[in-house]
């Protein structure tokens, strides 16, 4: 068998004279007598060259946020369960694979598909009655509340709101549907909640086993809400499986398992929130943070903060905005600022793309006055409304967010903000939002980016024609993840190499279990799965 | 899926057919069929999958729509190739369609690649030889434990239903192949639920 080393001369041999016919013949000789060792003396002089590129047609694709170099081969909208069952059934007897999303406004690579992809949005988006005929006795079904994958969240709080109930916590846009948020480990604010997964009580997952016919289950936690001999005579079709194992895998999978048909998640008494948003100094606030977020929850005085942070210096001080909620009895008065209220995208988003392309060192300023603008006080607003961003989300803007220990998130902060400013002095390359801090409640789902830890979710929304954003939004990934042992957002901007899953996540291997049982031959393997090394051996 | 023995075919391009008939002005169909897309070796058994299809359009549209199709992995090759050709004024694009088949009896479906074609090399072993008689002089190596097969029996054993018992059998083949030696022999000699519970402790 050739050495390495005799492999590396004989390419050396023809590099230096690649002309010569008998050195060539070395290399292929011996490439033929030991292929695995050609193919890493090749990697380790340069690395091999992707597949030959071919002139083919593509035709990309682009729903909201997400995007696709080529449009999937098939784009299916199931108007009901047997729908989808039936255009899974036709994608695995095609051979090919299948992704669901809400309604594309994740920004990540976890809805790409080549295969069958399923807009869960246009048609399955019905809020369900839950069956309280396959409930266990001692379950209390009227804090349930069941809805098919591609409700979003204002379809299910306009619901809930006029029969007096609330979800216990939301993100801030309402067109985002719950599953799809769940599934990419989508949160609210609030130290005393977790993020939406920890909120499900069950899920209705349709995928295809290993003999490539499509199964449904009903996944719950171990003492689930179902009992399991009504269940299992009600809908002999389905299986239940109440296993904390795979629910906690399922809960935030990215829609690797299957495609989440509907799910049943507990929810509240109606409740509104009284909103306080004051600019300060950083400096000003830091000290305050421990306090402010062991300060929220039920019986404490917040509901949740918020801080939104301009990274870069103005009069010589970093400025913030520090956003406090509380529950309230008190009705609806007052309004939000007019940046919160109608500051959308228009004036800001074309008055900074002016001086970004003009004068870029103008960007702090303009992003003070911007925090200036969100500022009031005493708000009081419906649940629904109080837990939305309001306008701001409809910024053209490409996002991506990293959850790190709640645990002196000041120093945390602090650190980041001299990040962002070194970028922006040594490289010109700026954050055009302001970067906001988010409290989450460590989670139980393996992959969410709050397993197992408080945690503070830093998200850095940048607005779409900034200079060098992706740079800087990877840039952000590798400084909180070498320094903080930072987890991507798994529905934002994400280039995270897999190699780094282990580290972050203890339970990748349990995660892993039910990626090989319910996903057994990579129906629902995408460039996400490959990115991440799911199936890697 | 079937299974097919002794199959007959060539791993030349042994012809192809050409349809030049198009149903509006301006457009034409090329049809081209191929036994294989890789020599195959007839005399072995071999598992043929139900057909896959690519396609592409552009000037590269013949192996686009190969390399589209070629999206399964653990098989050893396509059979019965039609590559269809569509040009019109402006366009050409072709449909490949063939039946996946892999050698041997194992009917375990094939797992779709979602990422493009690997760049590693891949060994297509020769023909099977038969092995050499022993001398009796040389102790014949030991068969490696099947954990495969053992964890299929072993799974229904501890739990039920078609998940959890998939759950069982995935943990039982990752501990087993760690050559956890007790564990194989454990799940080895377990017949019933009680042994085979016994296996699971630590």
């Amino acid at each position: 068998m050739p050495t390495n080393l005799q492999h590396k001369q004989a390419i050396d041999d023809l590099l230096a004279e690649p002309t010569s016919r008998p050195k060539a013949e070395r290399v292929f000789e011996l490439a033929r007598e030991d292929p695995g060792g050609a193919q890493q003396a090749h990697e380790e002089v340069a690395p091999a060259p992707a597949l030959l590129p071919l002139d083919i047609e593509r035709r990309p694709f682009r729903r909201n946020n997400l995007f696709m170099s080529d449009t999937p081969k098939n784009i299916a909208v199931p108007e009901n369960r047997a729908d989808l069952v039936a255009i899974l059934q036709r994608a695995a007897d095609a051979w090919l694979g299948a992704k669901a999303i809400g309604d594309g406004y994740g920004f990540a690579n976890t809805g790409e598909t080549r295969g069958y992809l399923i807009p869960m949005v246009d048609k399955l988006n019905r809020i369900l009655q839950v069956d309280r005929t396959v409930l266990k006795a001692s379950v209390d079904g009227s804090n349930l509340c069941q809805f098919e994958a591609g409700a979003t969240l204002g379809n299910i709080t306009d619901y809930l709101w006029k029969r007096g109930k609330a979800v216990f916590n939301q993100p801030g846009y309402e067109n985002l549907t719950f599953v799809g948020t769940m599934s990419s480990g989508g949160h609210g604010s609030g130290s005393w909640c977790g993020p939406l997964s920890e909120h499900a009580r069950a899920l209705h997952i349709v995928s295809v086993d290993a003999d490539r016919r499509v199964v449904e289950f009903q996944i719950e936690h171990s003492d689930g809400i179902s009992d399991p001999a009504k269940f299992a005579a009600k809908y002999p079709g389905i299986e239940l499986v109440q296993d904390d194992r795979v629910f906690h895998a399922c809960a935030v999978s990215m829609g690797c398992f299957g495609v989440i048909y509907s799910a049943t998640i507990e929810v509240r008494d109606a409740y509104n929130i009284r909103e306080t948003r004051r600019k300060f100094r950083f400096s000003e606030v830091k000290p305050r943070l421990g306090e402010l977020v062991a300060d929220q929850g039920p019986g404490k005085r917040l509901h949740s903060i918020e801080v939104w942070i301009n990274p870069y210096e103005v009069d010589g001080d970093v400025w913030c905005v520090l956003g406090e909620r509380s529950e309230t009895e008190d009705p609806p008065r007052g309004q939000r600022a007019f940046a919160i209220e109608y500051g959308g995208p228009e004036f800001f988003y074309r008055l900074l793309s002016w001086w970004l392309a003009q004068e870029p060192s103008a960007v702090p300023v303009i992003m003070d006055v911007a925090l200036s603008a969100t500022q009031a006080s005493d708000v009081v607003l419906t649940a629904p409304k109080g837990l939305n961003f309001g306008a701001t989300n409809l910024a053209p803007v490409t996002a991506c967010s990293c959850g790190v220990p709640s645990e002196n998130i000041g120093d945390l902060a602090d650190d980041l903000i001299a990040f962002f400013q070194r970028r922006a002095k040594e490289e010109t390359a700026y954050v055009t939002s302001p970067v906001g801090l988010r409290f989450v409640k460590a989670a139980k789902a393996f992959l969410s980016p709050a397993f197992e830890r408080d945690t503070c979710m830093i998200e850095v929304p940048t607005l779409l024609g900034t200079p060098k954003a992706r740079e800087t939004l990877k840039a952000y990934h590798d400084f909180l993840f070498e320094k903080y042992e930072g987890r991507p957002h798994w529905g934002q901007v994400n280039d995270m190499p897999g190699d780094r899953l282990a580290t972050l996540y203890p339970s990748l291997d349990v995660f892993l279990e039910s990626f090989r049982v319910l996903n057994p031959k990579g129906f629902f393997d995408n460039a996400f799965t490959e990115q991440m090394g799911f199936r890697r051996p | 899926m079937h299974e097919r023995k002794g199959r007959h075919v060539g791993w030349m391009v042994f012809g192809w057919a050409v349809a030049a008939v198009g149903c509006a002005p301006h457009t034409y169909t090329h049809v081209t069929v191929l036994p294989s897309l890789r020599p195959v070796d007839a005399a072995r058994p071999m598992v043929v999958f139900s057909q896959v299809q690519g396609k592409a359009c552009g000037s590269d549209a013949v192996l686009g729509a190969i390399r589209d199709m070629k999206r399964l992995n653990d098989i050893d090759g396509y059979l019965e190739v039609v590559v269809d050709e569509t040009f019109t004024r402006n366009q050409h694009c072709a449909q490949a369609t063939a039946y996946p088949f892999r050698y041997g009896t194992s009917t375990s479906t094939p797992v779709i690649r979602a990422g493009d074609e690997g760049r590693d090399p891949v060994v297509v072993p020769g023909a099977l030889v038969p092995a050499p008689v022993s001398s009796g002089e040389v102790p014949p190596v030991a068969a490696l434990f099947d954990c495969s097969q053992a964890c299929q029996r072993f799974a229904p054993l501890v739990e039920t239903g078609t998940v959890k018992t998939a759950l069982a059998r995935d943990r039982c083949e990752q501990r087993c192949k760690q050559a956890d030696v007790a564990f194989q022999k454990c799940i080895e000699r377990a017949h019933e639920t009680v042994t085979a519970k016994a296996c699971l402790t630590p």
